[in-house]
């Protein structure tokens, strides 16, 4: 199976304050990864390092083979921001145009959308159940339904790899259920790798195939059994727990 | 009608119509930034540099155009400085801006002429103006049209435009100078202390109505233009200053639209 993330002996700091030190771990295609920490466990740190935004003070992280600031396919790397729904829940555009933004790189710098990059829009938005809002306006749909087009955007160009960030913030209990159900069909149906940072370690676990717990700095992986005794017992890992700090 | 016997008026409704049409245009990227008070901050810098080029003979549009894109840049480059604080850097320039207008002004011999900015003075443009105008339209309209996929997903989300492969620096960098020069050559017809106001206020009309971010597009620049059409035509049968008129028919239609939307939203509900 093909590396889809690499990072190797990874340390971070921002100025004399050490964020990350030492962390490794490989995300191979196919795999269902969750990353779960307390806030200020440098979850989001990680992602920006893993984006190519920030650069390793120590170590290497190699996306999809290539130095993340050196790397020139993203589009092979779907992304669902943090906040997103923050961010378009106002923003006056339908869901189409949305979804339609993320295809820039199949359409070109100056050039305008065609009917190729318009079917590629509807597929996207049939993959999340979500094609008969494809005119209505963002800022008329739930927030469930919301968080389904981000997908969808990220989904568009079919990446190798979706890496979610905290994506069901803001989003109705009734509705998460189903997101991660959506999410866990994607990555069996159509081998996406996913990589999701998450609070919620309580529902995704019998989603996910692996996940990561981020404290104080350093990485380790918990086995399903580890998470669901630290779930039956209560102590050890507060944020497995429910007690971690929530956005 | 009596209104179009006038070269002046022609000129006017021309130039305004051109405005109409772009203004709204950078109006809709600016307020999905988040970034309203540019358009004032720019507009009042714009006076520094009219005052400067009043002083030193030349074209004062011109003199505008130019302090405005350093002004820009200028915003830009506080704001990377202080990116925890970054709406402080909009406040920096635009209290430089008018420290330096004050100050530029004491030196200007023909003050009605420099007063003329404040409010504008659309009915006294030059054909030299009017074309600048013209030519500055065209290309702010064209780069609008090429670059509006890209402007679109940076006003939307940066981080997920860049991660798409759009050269967001790049992007910004010339909406930066689009920004500048379109506020310069409004300052000169609806006045630089209020040409925020038509950035803003025809684009929260077409917020009030567009299905999409295209239908947003046309009917802001559709509410530009009636604004501006309405506003000529009642300042020039009741003796008012266009400038103001136009954008006072812009705030009143606003006021009228979202107050009959809430009562119908309530007789609805």
């Amino acid at each position: 199976m093909e590396n889809i993330i690499e990072v190797s002996d990874l340390g971070f700091a921002y100025n004399s304050e050490s964020i990350l030190k030492e962390i490794n771990f490989l995300i191979k295609s196919g795999d269902f990864v969750s990353l779960t920490g307390s806030n200020g466990a440098g979850k989001s740190t990680l992602i920006k390092l893993i984006l190519g935004e920030l650069s390793p003070k120590t170590g290497t992280i190699k996306v999809l083979g290539a130095n993340p600031k050196e790397f020139k396919k993203w589009y092979k790397v779907g992304y669902v921001p943090q906040n997103g729904l923050q961010s378009i829940s106002t923003f006056p555009a339908s869901a189409e145009e949305i979804v339609q933004a993320n295809l820039f790189s199949q359409i070109g710098l100056l050039r305008f959308p065609k009917k190729e990059h318009r079917m590629k829009t509807q597929k996207a938005l049939e993959l999340v159940g979500m094609s008969k809002y494809s005119r209505e306006l963002i800022g008329n749909l739930s927030g469930g339904q919301q968080q389904r087009i981000l997908l969808a955007r990220g989904l568009v160009n079919e990446p190798e790899i979706l890496i979610l960030d905290e994506p069901t913030t803001g989003v109705d209990d009734s509705t998460v259920e189903s997101f991660y159900k959506l999410i866990k069909e994607l990555n069996l149906k159509s081998g996406i790798t996913i990589f999701m940072v998450t609070h919620d370690i309580n529902r995704t676990t019998k989603y996910v195939s692996r996940t990561f717990c981020l404290e104080k700095g350093t990485i380790v992986e918990l086995s399903k059994d580890e998470i669901l005794h630290e779930l039956a017992h209560k102590h050890k890992h507060p944020i497995i727990n429910g007690k971690g700090d929530e956005n | 009608m009596e209104i179009f016997q006038y070269a002046f008026m022609q000129k006017a409704f021309v130039v305004g119509i051109m405005l109409a049409v772009i203004i709204p245009c950078i109006g809709i990227v600016v307020v999905l930034k988040r970034l309203s008070m540019i358009g004032d901050a720019l507009s009042h810098t714009s006076l520094a540099g009219i005052a400067a080029g009043l002083i030193m003979g030349v074209n004062p549009v011109l003199g505008a155009i130019l302090l405005c894109i350093i002004a820009a840049f200028g915003i830009e480059f506080i704001r990377k400085k202080i990116p925890k604080y970054s709406e402080m850097s909009i406040a920096i320039i635009m209290s430089a801006g008018i420290g330096l207008a004050g100050v530029l002004s004491g030196f200007v011999k023909n003050t009605a002429n420099f007063n003329s900015f404040l409010f504008g003075s659309i009915v006294a443009i030059s054909d030299f103006e009017m074309y600048l105008v013209a030519g500055i339209s065209f290309f702010v309209l064209l780069a609008f049209i090429f670059l509006y996929k890209e402007l679109f997903y940076v006003s939307m989300d940066e981080r997920s435009a860049r991660l798409a492969g759009i050269p967001v620096n790049t992007v910004n960098f010339i909406f930066t100078i689009l920004t500048a020069i379109t506020v310069s050559i409004a300052a000169r017809t609806v006045g630089a202390l209020i040409v925020s106001s038509l950035m803003v206020v025809p684009v929260a009309c077409g917020m009030q109505f567009g299905k999409s971010y295209k239908q947003t597009v046309i009917y802001s620049i559709i509410s530009a233009v009636i604004f501006t059409v309405v506003g000529l035509f009642v300042s020039y049968y009741r003796e008012l200053k266009p400038g103001g008129t136009i954008v006072l028919v812009g705030v009143m239609t606003l006021l009228f639209i979202i107050l009959t939307k809430r009562i119908m939203g309530k007789s609805l509900s």
